[in-house]
């Protein structure tokens, strides 16, 4: 069925949608080009790495909060920050181009099927099998991205953060589990179940004589 | 599928098109049409009584039951 008027939320989103998909494709390609570089050791051993900390970090710092004349004292106490590596070995950046990649390529995995799912409302097919499917497909995909995360993270924890001394601040054993997207993915496998029982109603009831 | 629709084989004894069928059922002939091929999912009863009465036959003269074989 073909949509004789869209409406402004649905341009809107298909339109961010086409741009952040090939703003991703855009960075995924340059991912690779720098991987090649570093892989063949082209960039030599003072690249700046920098890079989330998917572990918490503890750390006490005392201060005040000044809110119309009252002075409250506060502390400080935890945080998830980004990591700096001065001058990254070589060693270290080829391990982190590869994730890089693999996140890269799951990122890219999740919003091609977006875009097409995202293309298919904006031209007015929205309960089709098809359309449906992308949605399990995003899902699948989350799955994916949460159990690559999970597996990066706890690496990071055990090879790298485990090993760093800071004089200030303690880096704990609470890794990221990232629950906020394995939810997502369930959320939205539950609703292309949701809608896939419709279609399957729907078709029934139009195949009946 | 399991269960055979032999419409056609009916219409061709009574010497009856399809269209003719659809005039006299009062059901339209994409419905029919898809009946015909087999890509029905159900048929309601009444639909099922105005063939017969049309087509002076039994239920059993238009649809079959046929094992799988896998």
């Amino acid at each position: 069925m073909e949509l004789k008027k869209r409406p402004l939320s649905i341009k809107i989103i298909y339109w961010l949608t086409q741009i952040t998909f090939w703003l991703v494709v855009l960075v995924l390609v340059g991912a690779l080009a720098m991987n090649v570089a570093i892989q063949a050791e082209w960039l030599g051993d003072n690249m700046q790495l920098h890079t989330v900390l998917p572990v918490q970090v503890n750390y006490t710092e005392k201060g005040t909060l000044n809110i119309d004349q009252t002075i409250q004292e506060v502390e400080f106490v935890e945080a998830i920050g980004k990591l700096h590596f001065i001058n990254t070995s070589e060693d270290i950046a080829k391990w982190f181009g590869v994730f890089l990649i693999v996140a890269i390529i799951f990122l890219l995995y999740i919003f091609l099927m977006f875009k097409n799912f995202v293309s298919n409302v904006y031209r007015g097919i929205v309960f089709e099998r098809y359309n449906i499917r992308m949605l399990q497909k995003i899902s699948y995909g989350l799955v994916g991205m949460w159990l690559f995360l999970n597996i990066y993270s706890w690496l990071f924890y055990y090879f790298i953060a485990k090993r760093i001394e800071f004089e200030y601040l303690e880096i704990t054993g609470e890794v990221d589990s990232y629950g906020g997207i394995l939810l997502a993915a369930l959320l939205l496998w539950v609703l292309s179940y949701i809608f896939m029982r419709g279609v399957k109603l729907r078709e029934e009831q139009e195949l009946t004589v | 599928m399991a269960i055979i629709v032999n419409l056609d084989v009916v219409l061709a004894m009574r010497k009856m098109s399809l269209t003719e069928l659809s005039e006299k059922v009062g059901i339209t002939m994409a419905n029919l049409s898809i009946l015909k091929k087999g890509k029905a999912k159900a048929i309601r009863f009444s639909t099922l009584e105005s063939i017969c009465n049309v087509l002076n036959c039994q239920p059993g003269d238009i649809l079959e039951y046929r094992e799988d074989s896998e």
